[in-house]
């Protein structure tokens, strides 16, 4: 045990190393070479790639802690962080935004409150069932989710039929994930770091939830309390990535998946490294599309997927030959 | 150690089991039987705290409601009838999860609790299988694996949802000297069995549980006779008679 407790920390110690590693690089590629003694004094650097460079980060971050979380809860390796609806509601409300030409501050604010509204509805909805058996009350939030998914769906594919062609670009970068519009990305960043202070006591709560309500309840866990805020957080984390950043996909399902498939499930050591890795992949994969065909840029989400798909499928084919 | 007043067992409004009393001292044990279905694990979930209870349960003098989950957790263990596993996990790390409640918040396992793991897996016989991942175990396995970690729980008392089922004679017969060492410490012990002669032979009570919603409670030797399995279980039963001991069997 000691020795897989020092495995552990050398996993986070690497993952930071890449996260800082990631940075340097992010921060020092692009159209205006760099010199990394001037990393810091650059005008580039500060105003324009160190923004992109933390949203980036902090929404790669959220996306998979929301994503380790949902997977927690639903017990299921497949959960993800977009399945309660939250990034519906998001793409509405910045669909809605981007239809009236507001600046991108008021995109991000509207994705935040659409996201909230959809949060919501769906557990007002699903709240009914809370006194009927747990498994139910589950399914029944997942079905809410999911619903109200496809309902803003129908709304995003309407607004973007009567959108005039000059927002039409804007719009279809916002749903697969743009972090061009994300200038402030210090609060995004917050949420990051608070999430992380409020998720990491509950870890190993979290690691008996994980084994099923019932043995959980016997462990003495508040299963139903620690469901709902579970539930909640990721919500908020998936909120605030989604406003920040766009729905980029992919994320959320593939890196603590990936994580768990190297690390185990001990969520103590899978939610900190999904963190740093949600974080380091999405920078890295900002950094490439930003870079790639520049000055054209390529949306992030689509560079997640081309990144994670192969990666994800190695491992699981050999978890499979093991 | 654990009182019972006037408690009903219903599922989805349908009542299962009426007026349920009985004492059950520490360092005694106790067999819950009857058919399918006929509310033995919802007792069973019941008297762990894990539903909400319509009557009286007292564990060690205090209502069972009045215990904070993680206190409740370090006096009761429960085991499932059937264990799931979402995740991969190897058989150590399943099994150190029993030490959840006696640790703090910001607190991993220690080395004692690894040894404490260790003793308990070997103590149910699958210690050779620590390091396997507990995908790989059979039912019987998994079984014994959930008896370790209700042992690492270290409770006062362990209810468990038919902890014979999927092992062979070998496994349920350590798995019965394991809950007799339980009980010589004080422990006391609730199990859901379908075994009438086990039952006899190695609890000191039984509680037999009808379909009509009655129930018998007693010394195994008075509760557990033909005439009330066959009752029990709505089939003819033959009582042999082996050196003053019976044994009954299905007609």
């Amino acid at each position: 045990m000691t020795v897989s407790r020092r495995a552990n920390a050398f996993v986070l110690f690497a993952l930071t190393g890449a996260a800082l590693a990631g940075f340097v690089l992010s921060l020092s590629v692009g159209s205006v070479h760099v010199a990394l003694a001037d990393l810091f004094t650059s005008d580039v650097v500060l105003q324009l790639r160190l923004p992109r460079a933390v949203g980036a980060f902090a929404c790669g971050g959220l996306l998979a802690l929301a994503g380790a979380l949902m997977q927690v809860l639903l017990r299921n390796p497949l959960g993800d962080p977009y399945v309660l609806g939250v990034s519906g509601g998001a793409s509405v409300g910045a669909l809605l935004a981007l239809l009236f030409g507001l600046s991108s501050m008021f995109v991000n604010g509207a994705a935040f409150v659409g996201a909230l509204i959809a949060l919501f509805v769906v557990f007002g909805l699903a709240r009914g069932a809370a006194a009927m058996s747990q498994s139910w009350t589950q399914s029944r939030l997942l079905l809410t989710g999911i619903v109200v998914s496809s309902g803003c769906g129908a709304i995003v594919s309407l607004l973007l039929t009567l959108a005039p062609d000059r927002s039409l670009r804007g719009m279809v970068f916002w749903l697969i994930g743009d972090l061009a519009q994300a200038t402030q990305p210090w609060p995004t960043f917050g949420l990051l770091a608070g999430g992380v202070l409020c998720v990491l006591p509950l870890a190993r709560d979290l690691n008996a939830l994980a084994r099923g309500d019932w043995i959980a309840a016997s462990l003495g866990v508040p299963v139903e309390r620690l469901r709902l805020y579970a539930y909640f957080l990721a919500a908020v984390f998936t909120g605030g990535a989604v406003a920040t950043g766009g729905s980029i996909g992919f994320v959320g399902l593939i890196v603590p998946h990936l994580l768990r498939l190297a690390l185990g499930n001990d969520q103590r050591i899978l939610l900190p490294a999904c963190v740093l890795g949600g974080g380091t992949l999405l920078l890295l994969a900002d950094t490439l599309a930003r870079t790639l065909i520049a000055p054209q840029q390529l949306p992030i989400g689509a560079l997640t997927a081309l990144i994670g798909v192969p990666l994800f499928l190695w491992l699981l084919s050999r978890e499979e030959n093991r | 150690m654990l009182h019972i007043r006037d408690l009903d067992i219903n599922i989805g409004g349908c009542m299962l089991c009426r007026g349920v009393r009985f004492n059950l001292a520490a360092g005694r044990s106790l067999a819950i039987l009857g058919r399918n279905g006929a509310g033995k694990s919802t007792l069973l979930a019941t008297l762990a705290g894990l539903r909400p209870a319509s009557g009286h349960v007292d564990l060690a003098g205090r209502a069972l409601h009045a215990y904070a989950p993680r206190e409740l957790a370090r006096f009761r263990a429960w085991c499932a009838q059937q264990q799931s596993d979402a995740f991969s996990a190897t058989v150590l790390q399943t099994a150190l999860i029993g030490r959840h409640p006696h640790l703090d918040r910001w607190a991993s396992e220690s080395d004692t609790d690894v040894t404490l793991a260790m003793q308990a897996l070997s103590r149910v016989g699958i210690a050779h299988m620590a390091a396997h991942e507990v995908h790989t175990l059979s039912g019987g396995e998994r079984q014994l694996l959930a008896l370790a970690t209700a042992l690492l729980q270290s409770p006062q008392i362990y209810l468990l949802d038919e902890p014979l089922s999927h092992l062979d004679l070998n496994h349920a017969m350590t798995c019965l000297r394991v809950l007799d060492e339980e009980k010589r410490q004080g422990r006391a012990i609730v199990a859901v069995l379908h075994e009438p002669n086990l039952a006899l032979r190695r609890f000191d009570e039984a509680m037999l549980m009808f379909d009509d919603g009655t129930w018998l409670h007693g010394a195994s030797a008075d509760v557990i006779t033909a005439a009330n399995l066959q009752k029990l279980y709505g089939h003819p039963l033959r009582a042999l008679q082996d050196n003053g001991a019976q044994w009954f069997i299905p007609e």
